[in-house]
């Protein structure tokens, strides 16, 4: 599970100091998935980024797993990420040979995951070579190859055209479920944060707090199928009201 | 950089590039024909290029070339071999390092501007007569070239690839070798394609200084002995040495870097120097 409490980021500046987040307090129960939604600057890559302990500088606590354990966490970023020396393959390999697979293991599972999203047959290309979506598809298969106990996404989506967005979308919701792993979403899309989330945090303008939690009424396992629900329209315009309303003090 | 498939406006496809790079240089030996041909040069001076050509086979029939050819490119390649890997090494160190690289980046900083050739008589000193100081010299530039470029390329990676790879390894062994060298790759061979350019200049240029070897010697001495075409002759063929040194670095990166291949790439971005 994940515990904060009274988390906050500043930045220290020559001059001043820039109060980026919180203080927020939350927690995530393990196997859940949670989703952070917020009018944009309002700290949600420093938020993203400090749970992936990327950044480490930060006030108040916060727990990702039991204390103690070691804990596996992968993240996903909007920007893709993988490595454009590596091929889509070894882009993988890496991480998984840094877990202490064997190179033969780390093949055979960095196939299975490319597989698993659908773009094994471009095992051996490199990103360059690669569309926007297969880029993301690498970076997700690769976060989830090394069986991750905190699954940690940062607008993954927010570059993917209309369509491949909703697939890919799909396919996370399928894995998540399968994999029960804890995952965390940050995104700008009330949609997405409905379909995906157990629970979603709706953030305030910067320094972000937490304005609002709002629980998804939808049972798992679930399928894309719950967007025709009446339920799911009312669910999505609930949140478009509560981050308006925060927007609309500006 | 450009994307898959596409290339610069104006760019010819690479079978025609030679063809395109060839025609100036041939329209400006036509013209210095013609001029020397019908008397607007002094031949004695500016002898035309068909002589030039002439000598340049006979240098070549009779071997006579041969010997200097081959001390300017070892001396080139000694030199080059020696500052690149020094220079890389140090730039890594740098690059990665912030302690040493506050406690060098000025002194590089301020050597790196000074003409080397200024210190060929420190070396002279240090080293005496013969191989050494010239070597010397090619490796003190080669090293200086290939340090700045590589630091900065290691200053320059997206620090997002460096935290991708941190949340997946603390290990800083696997950060060098899986993140930062491949990297600073491309940029490592825009450094190397300048320096072995600039080898090749320092090496011929102590060679007009000093001893009795080489191209350098030959296009220097050729012409106090008034023979102009032996003088020319030297000149044509360093300059075709340090084309091929170049195509030849720019090959290797290509190889080595494969994924940059879509782009201008790697050692094309020297050409802004």
């Amino acid at each position: 599970m994940i515990e904060a409490h009274d988390l906050a980021v500043s930045f220290r500046g020559k001059e001043s100091t820039i109060h980026a987040l919180g203080p927020l307090s939350f927690t995530v129960a393990a196997g859940e998935f949670v989703s952070f939604v917020g009018p944009s600057g309002c700290g949600k890559t420093t938020l993203a980024r400090t749970m992936a302990n990327i950044n480490r500088h930060y006030d108040g606590t916060l727990t990702v797993g039991s204390a103690g354990d070691h804990v596996v966490i992968s993240t996903v970023f909007q920007d893709y990420g993988v490595f454009p020396w590596k091929t889509a393959a070894q882009n993988l390999e890496f991480p998984l040979r840094e877990r202490g697979h064997s190179a033969t293991e780390a093949s055979v599972i960095a196939r299975e995951w490319l597989a698993r999203l659908r773009i094994d047959q471009f095992a051996d290309y490199y990103p360059h070579q690669l569309s926007g979506g297969m880029k993301q598809r690498v970076a997700i298969s690769r976060a989830l190859s090394v069986q991750p106990d905190f699954l940690i996404l940062d607008e993954p989506f927010a570059a993917i055209d209309a369509q491949l967005r909703e697939l890919l979308q799909e396919e996370l919701m399928e894995l998540q479920q399968e994999t029960k792993m804890t995952t965390v979403l940050f995104t700008h899309s009330y949609d997405e944060a409905v379909l995906l989330s157990d629970r979603v945090f709706v953030l305030t303008n910067r320094p972000a707090s937490i304005r609002e939690t709002l629980a998804v009424p939808f049972p798992r396992p679930r399928t894309s199928d719950v967007r025709n629900l009446k339920s799911f329209g009312t669910t999505v315009s609930a949140l478009r009201t509560s981050i308006r309303r925060d927007s609309d003090d500006d | 950089m450009t994307t898959k498939g596409k290339t610069e406006v104006g760019t010819p496809p690479k079978s025609r590039a030679l063809v395109v790079g060839l025609i100036v240089p041939v329209f400006l030996l036509s013209l210095w024909e013609g001029s020397a041909q019908f008397g607007f040069l002094n031949p004695f001076f500016f002898p035309a290029p068909s002589r030039i050509f002439v000598a340049a086979f006979e240098s070549f029939a009779s071997g006579a070339l041969a010997p200097d050819f081959g001390m300017t490119m070892s001396r080139i390649l000694a030199g080059f071999a020696l500052g690149g890997a020094t220079g890389y090494l140090l730039g890594l160190i740098t690059g990665t390092n912030g302690r040493v690289r506050a406690l060098l980046e000025p002194m590089l900083s301020a050597l790196y501007t000074v003409p080397k050739i200024a210190l060929l008589p420190i070396f002279l000193s240090i080293f005496g007569l013969g191989e050494p100081p010239k070597i010397a010299l090619v490796s003190v530039t080669v090293f200086f070239y290939v340090w700045v470029y590589t630091l900065q390329a290691v200053l320059n990676i997206e620090p997002s690839f460096l935290d991708i790879a941190r949340t997946y390894t603390t290990n800083q062994r696997s950060i060098l070798w899986h993140v930062i060298i491949p990297a600073s790759l491309p940029q490592v061979f825009a450094g190397l394609r300048v320096a072995i350019a600039v080898a090749t200049l320092i090496t011929i240029s102590s060679e007009f200084v000093v001893g009795d070897t080489g191209l350098g010697y030959v296009i220097f001495n050729s012409r106090l002995l008034m023979r102009v075409e032996e003088s020319y002759v030297g000149i044509f063929v360093v300059a075709i040495m340090g084309f091929a040194f170049q195509k030849a670095v720019v090959a290797v990166g290509r190889r080595m870097t494969p994924w940059a291949s879509n782009t201008r790439g790697a050692a094309h971005a020297a050409d802004g120097n």
